[in-house]
């Protein structure tokens, strides 16, 4: 009864286990703050509203619930990142689901190694929609024409799906958009998020503590390669000058897939576990959601 | 430069709470005006409602809302779970709406809605409009207020 002893892996091996790993701890971080906090990218937009339609309507400003989501949100983000957006948030985590699925549907059913999505191009078009959709939303606010959009907003549809609710009548353009996006979903990474997320749009143009976010240190790459743009579902590729920096929703599929590993923030430089910074972010925020009321449990 | 990024976004972030911080001292000194200018109104009014009110408390005793007096409850589905309130009626005014139990509702919201209860005692009546962006707590408190009613008006 000779136990065999088990190889010691490749460092390619290695390498491919972390990754799986890392997608696992993802996901099942996603799914905590899908279940826990489902609500909380709304009252984070609502703060916005809520500005614009005191602004709109000559009143003062106060610090009420929705206005308070939104500086908590904000301020997480300057911290850490958008951990927000590719960890804890719902509509988030329902584009990478739907995603995996349209990956395998498409595997098993017509056998494509590739998963169909959207050209650079159209998705680097498509980014900036999200920032005219914040205008447009803002101006709506500020002449208070915003009783329009009644029943018109995706979100609140599915924010109803998440309390188990059905949407009730009058809906039907929302539920019309919802399915729309769901249809994005399934042929680009994070349709939602980097094309028409409005809270997307603020978040991009958050001055995030430089150290705070990805960083890739060019002088070690391979020449030509292009492992972290072929991942990223904001096709980048981590430049230092590029203005779209922004578009980066912190979801490490870089961190992991780059064969040189090359693409570090301060947390995943400070520890060797990889499985800390994301477990620490995560506490910290279920913390400050809490204090928000963003817990439906607590 | 390595922080351009960075600091052009700062800028614009600095630049944009500079204005909204401006706009919050100019509306400031708006309110005060105003509040001051309603408190006039309201004195004007209050003397006009109780000349009004010497009229009719010589016409009729009672007899109007049609609410028995006593303590109902009222319940309706707010976002999450059933909200539960009850309504106090004295002399055939609604004159209290305590929540018994919203567990159900996301916070945010459920502070959002709450100045609903105060609006619907000012108008004696559930018929309010809803608040926006926490449209489906403020329906669950307007119907429980409703359904409380109904029982008090028999």
């Amino acid at each position: 009864m000779e136990k065999t002893q088990a190889k010691p892996l490749t460092a390619a091996q290695q390498r491919q286990r972390d990754k799986k790993r890392r997608i696992w701890l993802r996901a099942g971080v996603q799914l905590f703050f899908f279940v826990t906090m489902p609500g909380a990218f709304v009252a984070g937009f609502s703060g916005v509203k809520q500005i614009f339609l005191h602004i709109g309507a000559g009143e003062v400003l106060s610090a009420d619930s929705f206005t308070l989501s939104l500086l908590g949100l904000c301020g997480f983000t300057l911290l850490f990142d958008r951990f927000f957006c590719g960890y804890a948030c719902a509509f988030g985590s329902l584009g990478d689901a739907v995603w995996a699925l349209s990956g395998l549907l498409q595997k098993k059913l017509f056998h494509r190694k590739k998963q169909l999505r959207l050209p650079e191009r159209a998705v680097l078009w498509g980014q900036k929609v999200k920032y005219l959709l914040l205008a447009g939303l803002v101006a709506l606010y500020v002449t208070r024409q915003e009783k329009l959009l009644t029943g018109a907003s995706p979100w609140e549809v599915f924010s109803r799906l998440t309390a188990l609710r059905l949407p009730p009548e009058g809906f039907g353009v929302g539920i019309a958009l919802l399915v729309l996006i769901l249809l994005g979903m399934a042929v680009q990474p994070r349709f939602f998020c980097q094309f028409l997320c409005p809270m997307g749009a603020v978040f991009a143009l958050l001055p995030v503590l430089p150290f705070a976010r990805l960083h890739r240190q060019s002088e070690g790459c391979i020449p030509g390669c292009n492992a972290c743009k072929q991942q990223c579902p904001v096709c980048l590729k981590l430049e230092e000058s590029s203005l779209r920096s922004g578009e980066c929703i912190a979801c490490e599929a870089c961190v992991g897939t780059c064969p040189k590993q090359n693409i570090h923030r301060w947390d995943t430089a400070l520890c060797k576990h990889q499985w800390l910074p994301v477990l620490g972010k995560a506490l910290l925020f279920f913390l400050l959601g809490c204090w928000l009321g963003f817990c439906r449990f607590i | 430069m390595k922080y351009k990024n960075f600091l052009l976004r700062a800028v614009n972030l600095l630049l944009f709470l500079g204005i909204l911080w401006q706009y919050q001292q100019v509306a400031l000194v708006r309110a005060a005006a105003v509040s001051q200018r309603k408190q006039e109104i309201a004195e004007v009014e209050a003397y006009n409602a109780s000349v009004l009110q010497a009229q009719s408390a010589a016409q009729a005793e009672q007899s109007q809302s049609g609410y028995r007096d006593g303590t109902y409850e009222g319940s309706a589905f707010g976002f999450g779970d059933v909200i539960r309130v009850s309504v106090t009626i004295q002399n055939g005014k609604m004159t209290d709406i305590s929540v018994l139990d919203a567990s159900g509702e996301d916070k945010p919201y459920y502070k959002q809605a709450l100045p609903l209860l105060d609006e619907m005692l000012a108008v004696q009546s559930a018929e309010v409009d809803t608040v926006s962006g926490a449209t489906l707590t403020a329906e669950g408190l307007i119907g429980a207020v409703a359904d409380a009613l109904g029982k008090a008006a028999g």
